[in-house]
């Protein structure tokens, strides 16, 4: 496994084509060390390591079944919810250790969001959506809460579609801006980080393209890591990628660097294999 | 703020006790009737289920056998007249019906087997025995309890057999049909078979609940305690007998009523899980 | 066999069946019909039960019910939500759970009888009383309850439950908001399958609830099941044949609304997961 550990993270020009727009400063925000995941003894994922920069949209990307959900799963402990799951290593995020028996999962999910690939609104109002973790966590105050429904809206591009009809049923929405919806919904607790599951790939190309436009306007206030199967996604949006590969029917890290070295000068023979369509 | 732990914290045990509890009331029916057929354990009683001649309660002689005879005999000319019965309805349902029709008759099968069981005993009373009794008194038989108790198990065994035929893979009928068998051959042939499993679990769900039935049987019964030797005798089952003496009874009387509970739910427990059992098999055609 | 001889056997049967059910309906609106009106409804028992009419049975009804009810409801819907939330996956003390109510569900209702009057009415001192028969219509209607409720929460979407996880929400708190709502229809309905089956019980309440006619004046009091009414009716009073049909007539209209209601709350929680899904 090779891991380039950039110095700066300006843009720059490799091959004929510039790299995209530029990342902040490359501060490790999320540290995984030797991670690995298995289920009921069978292991899925084995001796992950590398750092996730704060602010940069990072890719993970490889053929399916190799991991990248359980090593999406393992950094907000949702892996809990399985049983039989074992997770070892270490994930530090900021400070906080998050595979530590003792952590607190409330403020660990506070600060880490996750979108799945599936969107599912809660079978309630659009309001109640994006209420109901505010007033989980601790948030009473009808104005504000108000407030910072409107705010997550916005932000989103939803509020111009939906201001008039935030009582209706959320399921009514299209596809797009139920997952739309979601992402607000995980936004309006402030996360640091945002874990995203293939969030396009269930919709249609136009609410993909709203959706990921969406994802770039997060670039340095979040830190954001996606799973993604679309390659050319990958390059428009992401500042780093990390390439997982299947050995032996485990899941391993094979490179991780900067998303346009990745696709253009990749190191490993399995990275170029799979860039260019050849393998996976 | 709630730190979620809290909640959490006492839910799951205040959940767990809650399931306990549902769980445990088997427990607690078993152990009830244990203690109350207690007396009876180890003295010569227990043995006198089997050898006394027959019931006198208060002569202290609880011969059951007559009564158990009897509640089998029930049961099983029942089952002798609604599993064809069901088995034919459900045939009809799946494969003879128009939609309309096969809706309609599933609808009057529902209904049927939401008749309360004293319903079904007032009719037997008022209607039935007095027209067997016009062909030979008194009337109040095991004739009157079989066909009484077939009624009401026919909605079991026609539903339950018509989904085991309804679950019955295409691919079975059609290849049936490719190699030329008559709709009567498929049926007879392939899909019965096929679909035993489902039909014998419906069976026995059915003769379990025959032998458990009380108010219909108790009122068309007779009530006689008697060996059934005669399809036009009357005679007594052993849940009509609890139901008829429990008022009056007392001490060993009492005990050997509840005995003779706990003998019941047995049984019934064993055709249950035989049901099962059957439901399990897979069938090779 | 010939096909045509096959067909016809098999229209037979069906005709058979059809045969009998309408003989049974028949008579049974007709003769109940006859004695049945509203002051047949609201009006005490006299003379035994041969007129007068059902009110104070109407009322012991309802009430064994609501004991019932009262207490199913919240013992079932707990075990049923411990039952999928904590022990869906091979979980032995859940499989043991599961196969005790399958068998209770099989008890015959006379033992029924027997147990809530060794443990309602003797040892636990409560008489021949309305709550003794509402406790033991209860364990009666908790295994179908139960089962129907499991069913009804399991078929509600993991993708919520694994949001609400990752929101930081609390498994209470999901319960509560979005799990119980969206299940309500199927849990409704089994709870209406289960008094379905209460309404039409008898064995259980003639030895824990009792015979007597007269308008209860607490829960204490022994009181009378329509099912009951029927019973002695047709069994122990002399021409009290007609009442007893005109009795049958309400049960089985009682039954009929109650079990066409667990129908349609079914159907639209089925509705519901379609559109859902």
């Amino acid at each position: 496994m090779t891991v380039k550990t950039p110095t700066s993270c300006r843009p720059y020009t490799l091959g004929g084509v510039t790299s995209g727009p530029p990342c902040c400063e490359p501060v490790p925000h999320v540290r995984i060390a030797d991670l690995s995941v298995a289920y009921g003894g069978n292991t899925v994922l084995d001796g992950v390591s590398l750092d996730i920069y704060k602010g940069c949209i990072t890719a993970l990307i490889g053929p399916s079944g190799c991991g990248k959900t359980s090593f999406l799963s393992a950094l907000n402990r949702l892996t809990d919810l399985i049983p039989g799951a074992t997770v070892k290593g270490k994930v530090d995020i900021a400070g906080l250790d998050v595979l530590h028996p003792q952590t607190d999962l409330l403020a660990l999910r506070r600060r880490v969001g996750m979108i799945f690939q599936k969107p599912n609104p809660f079978p309630l109002s659009i309001r109640r959506n994006l209420e109901l973790p505010l007033r989980e966590h601790g948030t009473r105050n009808r104005a504000l809460l108000a407030d910072k429904i409107e705010a997550v809206l916005k932000e989103v591009g939803l509020w111009d579609e939906v201001s008039d009809r935030l009582d209706s049923p959320a399921l009514a929405l299209s596809g797009g801006q139920q997952q739309r919806l979601c992402i607000a919904r995980a936004l309006v607790l402030e996360p640091e980080v945002l874990l995203m599951d293939e969030p396009c790939s269930a919709l249609d190309p136009i609410s993909s393209r709203v959706v990921e436009e969406l994802i770039e306007r997060l670039r340095g206030r979040l830190t954001v890591v996606i799973v993604t199967h679309n390659l050319a996604q990958a390059r428009r949006i992401a500042n780093y990628a990390a390439f997982f590969w299947m050995t032996e029917r485990v899941g391993k890290l094979v490179e991780f660097g900067q998303c346009i070295e990745l696709f253009d000068a990749p190191q490993s023979v399995l990275t170029q294999a799979y860039v260019s369509g050849a393998a996976g | 703020m709630n730190n979620f732990r809290v909640t959490d914290r006492w839910l799951a045990p205040a959940l767990g006790v809650a399931a306990a509890g549902s769980g445990l009331i088997l427990l607690l029916v078993l152990a009830f009737l244990l203690r109350e057929a207690a007396p009876l354990w180890g003295s010569h009683a227990v043995l006198g289920f089997v050898l006394d001649a027959s019931w006198y309660p208060l002569e202290g002689q609880f011969g059951m056998l007559p009564m158990v005879a009897a509640s089998l005999a029930a049961a099983l000319g029942a089952l002798l007249l609604a599993a064809p019965l069901g088995i034919i309805s459900a045939i009809f349902l799946n494969f003879l019906a128009p939609p309309a029709v096969a809706r309609s008759y599933r609808m009057m099968v529902a209904l049927l087997a939401g008749i309360p069981s004293v319903v079904f005993g007032l009719w037997g009373l008022t209607v039935l025995v007095p027209l067997i009794a016009r062909w030979q008194p008194p009337g109040a038989s095991l004739l009157a309890a079989m066909m009484i108790l077939a009624l009401m198990i026919l909605p079991t065994v026609t539903l339950t057999s018509a989904s085991a035929i309804a679950a019955v893979p295409q691919n079975l009928q059609q290849g049936a049909a490719a190699l030329g068998l008559t709709r009567q051959g498929m049926i007879l042939r392939v899909v019965l078979p096929a679909a035993r499993g489902g039909i014998t679990n419906g069976i026995l769900l059915s003769g379990a609940r025959a032998l458990g039935e009380t108010m219909a049987v108790l009122m068309v019964a007779g009530n006689v305690v008697q060996y059934p030797l005669g399809l036009l005798q009357p005679v007594r089952v052993l849940t009509a007998n609890i139901a008829l003496e429990m008022a009056y009874a007392t001490d060993a009387h009492r005990a050997a009523l509840f005995a003779s509970g706990l003998l019941l739910t047995l049984v019934v427990m064993l055709l249950a899980w035989l049901a099962i059992r059957a439901n399990r098999q897979v069938s090779y055609v | 066999m010939s096909e045509r001889v096959f067909t016809s056997a098999i229209w037979l049967g069906a005709g058979v069946v059809t045969a009998f059910f309408l003989w049974l309906l028949g008579d049974l609106v007709w003769q109940g019909a006859a004695h049945l009106s509203v002051s047949f409804l609201l009006s005490d028992t006299l003379d035994s039960g041969r007129s007068g009419g059902i009110a104070a049975i109407l009322l012991s009804t309802l009430l064994i019910l609501a004991v019932a009810l009262l207490a199913a409801i919240p013992l079932g819907l707990m075990s049923a939500v411990w039952l999928t939330e904590y022990t869906r996956r091979d979980n032995a003390w859940g499989d043991a759970v599961r196969m005790s109510l399958d068998v209770l569900a099989g008890v015959p209702s006379i033992v029924f009888g027997l147990f809530g009057n060794a443990f309602f009415s003797v040892y636990l001192g409560l008489g021949f009383s309305i709550v003794s028969g509402g406790l033991t219509l209860a364990c009666m209607i908790l295994p179908i309850f139960i089962r129907t409720s499991e069913a009804g929460l399991s078929a509600v979407s993991d993708d919520w439950r694994r949001n609400a996880a990752a929101l930081g929400m609390s498994r209470a708190s999901v319960l509560w908001h979005v799990l119980l709502p969206t299940a309500a229809p199927a849990i409704a309905a089994g709870l209406m399958l289960g008094v379905g089956r209460a309404t039409a019980e008898t064995a259980a309440l003639i030895f824990t609830s009792g015979y007597v006619d007269r308008m209860p004046t607490s829960l204490l009091d022994s009181g009378r099941a329509l099912a009951v009414h029927i019973y002695d009716l047709s069994m122990n009073v002399t021409g009290g044949d007609q009442a007893a049909y005109a009795s049958a007539l309400v049960l089985i209209i009682l039954i009929v609304f109650i079990n066409t209601g667990a129908w349609a709350l079914s159907e639209r929680w089925l509705a519901r997961k379609v559109t859902f899904s």
